[in-house]
């Protein structure tokens, strides 16, 4: 189905990222990718509607990818094992995904951030 | 006619000299007769005017005859030829002069030769009064040509610049002591650059010293010098104030005004002469104190000038003024120094905190990063259940998946606290907070604040998240009307808590028969965490479990 979103998932715990895959597909959403480094993320083209991102990625903060990704226009949620403290002021109005977080969180934050086109 | 000439021929030689008060008596007196000039009666006319001119004089004058440059004075000159006066009329000037005659014999030569010459305030140390005498003069030599166009003589006109030259170089003193002191950062500078100030005027102070008085009020420190090595025998760096000291530092400390020691040379040997040929007499110590009635901060040593003027109390006064400058130069920085340590401290305080904070960050960096990992490796072991279990057993699953996630919410709450603990009824409510979503009217919990430490808020998160699982399964929360009551109390006694958790209205209870492994965390692992005794009473009409634990 062509009209399915196409999510990003920018996660460096590899299981933790199958799981994601696993509940998205289950969701009726299409994985565009998986990516663990922020260089691969940035240098990807943006083939997705929306992406949930690790905070931090192998010792490194995602932060300046979610700021590639305002500007871009396409939506995002953290996933983070930190909780808001850890998001600066700029991302504060972004959902955020306790780790670890049931299946139904992460749902329940896809479609909060879900473009209404890719609807 | 001739009778009036001669009459005014012999009355001549005197009345040239009629006059002159005490000098021109003293020449009329003298015998010129036996000396080079002869009696007066041949004196030639320019000599005779010039002494008439010089007599009438309220100027110090002098007039130098002849090839002997015999010497004329007049009262006005007699206070700077002092002690030589009587003796010094009629003698050649190089007799009555000797001290000085090196430092004036190519002028008086130039003079004799026809050339004027003009000096002024020039330092001339006389010897006038039986020892030498720091004087200053402006004064001119005038040669006096006679009818043949020779020089006959010299007159002199002396203007004493003494106490004007030795006052303008004590103001500068004075005015040097303000302006390096005004540099001083510390009271040590204050010592060290009042010492180098003083050395602007070493002709009045050969040599000084200054000494501090010590914390302990037993000694005194060496903290500057001029004009004399610290470590000389009369510059000890050290001095005990026990009187045992060749300078009387600790009379003058112990309150009394300044003291004059005399008799130098006696006490001290080779003592640095400073600018003059001998060395000081006397020296003069002060206390180095604002006022009368101030402490004395240390003692200023100045030595005398050994060719001041005697009885001159100049000196004093001046000597005074110094000590008085370095005192208040030194009260100042104590000041100044009172302040900046006060400030200081409030530096460092700033610093620690600006540190204590950095820690702080840098703790919550580590506990954020901790916590991250903690609740990556739960994710981590989230999924994989989740796969490994997709299958099979699915409440198993969930089960497992509830108490992850009670783990992990009981570290979330930690974490809010940096690991400081928690709150009792925050690890209540976060554990109960699954349940809570749907049976918010079904949760009664109630009890005093209490802290708990971050081990015992783990073990309690966990027990509540076991006690509430059960509930759901077989206990109130298992049927829509069922309600669980939390209370906690603090003993006054012994200051331990109990708590009651007791689950009212649900189906009824039987003991189970086998004790699964929630109920054994809660009875065996409970107990065991909060070194504490935990009852479980399968009551009919309800579970009552009652903890009993040292906070």
């Amino acid at each position: 189905m062509g009209t399915k979103p196409r999510v990003l998932i920018v996660e460096d715990e590899i299981i933790v990222a199958l799981f994601m895959e696993d509940v998205l597909a289950e969701f009726g959403y299409e994985v565009a990718g998986v990516v663990g480094h922020l260089d691969e993320a940035a240098a990807r083209e943006p083939d997705y509607d929306m992406a949930v991102l690790d905070v931090h990625l192998n010792g490194r903060s995602v932060f300046d990818f979610a700021d590639a990704l305002t500007v871009r226009g396409i939506p995002f949620a953290f996933a983070t094992g930190y909780g808001e403290r850890g998001i600066p002021d700029r991302h504060r109005a972004r959902p955020v995904l306790q780790k670890p977080f049931q299946p139904e969180d992460l749902r329940r934050v896809l479609e909060q951030i879900r473009p209404a086109q890719a609807a | 006619m001739n009778l009036y000439l001669n009459r005014r021929m012999t009355l001549e030689p005197r009345e040239f000299l009629a006059g002159g008060g005490e000098m021109g008596a003293a020449i009329r007196a003298f015998n010129w007769a036996e000396g080079p000039l002869g009696a007066p009666d041949g004196w030639p006319q320019t000599l005779k005017t010039c002494l008439r001119i010089m007599l009438a004089s309220r100027q110090p004058m002098w007039v130098w005859w002849g090839p002997e440059l015999i010497n004329f004075y007049n009262d006005a000159y007699l206070p700077i030829i002092g002690g030589k006066h009587p003796g010094a009329l009629g003698l050649p000037a190089r007799e009555v002069w000797h001290e000085i005659w090196g430092q004036i014999r190519e002028r008086i030569a130039g003079a004799m030769a026809g050339e004027a010459t003009y000096s002024e305030a020039e330092m001339l140390v006389m010897h006038r009064n039986g020892y030498p005498e720091e004087t200053y003069y402006t004064f001119s030599f005038s040669p006096v040509p006679e009818e043949d166009g020779t020089v006959g003589g010299i007159v002199c006109a002396n203007t004493d610049d003494t106490d004007r030259v030795i006052g303008a170089r004590r103001l500068a003193l004075l005015r040097e002591l303000a302006s390096r002191t005004w540099d001083a950062d510390t009271v040590d500078d204050v010592y060290a650059l009042s010492a180098k100030a003083l050395a602007a005027d070493p002709r009045d102070m050969p040599f000084a010293l200054i000494y501090r008085l010590e914390d302990d009020g037993a000694k005194a420190t060496l903290r500057g010098t001029t004009g004399i090595a610290a470590g000389h025998v009369a510059a000890p760096e050290l001095v005990a104030l026990d009187g045992s000291s060749p300078w009387p530092i600790s009379d003058v400390i112990r309150g009394g005004p300044r003291r004059a020691v005399g008799r130098l040379a006696e006490k001290f040997a080779g003592l640095p002469t400073g600018p003059w040929a001998d060395p000081p007499q006397d020296a003069l110590l002060l206390p180095l104190s604002t006022s009368a009635e101030a402490a004395p901060r240390g003692v200023l040593i100045l030595a005398a000038n050994p060719y001041r003027r005697p009885g001159d109390e100049s000196f004093e006064n001046f000597a005074a003024l110094v000590a008085r400058q370095i005192a208040s130069a030194i009260v100042s920085i104590e000041a100044f120094e009172a302040e900046r340590e006060r400030a200081k401290s409030a530096d460092i305080l700033v610093l620690e905190m600006e540190h204590r904070r950095r820690i702080e960050r840098h703790q919550n960096l580590l506990l954020d990063e901790l916590n991250h990992r903690v609740k990556n490796t739960l994710a981590t072991v989230q999924a994989m259940a989740m796969q490994t279990l997709k299958d099979v057993d699915l409440p198993a699953r969930d089960a497992f998946l509830a108490r992850l996630f009670a783990l992990s919410g009981q570290h979330d709450l930690l974490t809010l606290d940096n690991w400081e603990g928690a709150s009792f009824e925050g690890v209540v409510r976060r554990a109960l907070r699954p349940w809570r979503e749907d049976n918010r009217a079904r949760f009664h919990v109630a009890g005093p604040a209490v802290h708990l430490d971050p081990k015992k808020a783990l073990a309690l998160g966990m027990a509540f998240h076991e006690l509430a699982s059960n509930a759901a399964r077989y206990g109130a929360f298992s049927n829509t009307t069922g309600t669980v009551h939390v209370s906690w109390t603090i003993s006054p006694e012994d200051g331990r808590l109990k708590l009651v958790w007791e689950e009212r209205g649900g189906p009824q209870v039987a003991q189970p028969e086998r004790r699964g492994f929630g109920l054994r965390l809660i009875e065996y692992g409970l107990a065991r965490e909060i070194s504490g005794q935990v009852h479980l009473d399968f009551r009919p009409e309800g579970l009552i479990c009652t903890w009993d634990m040292k906070l």
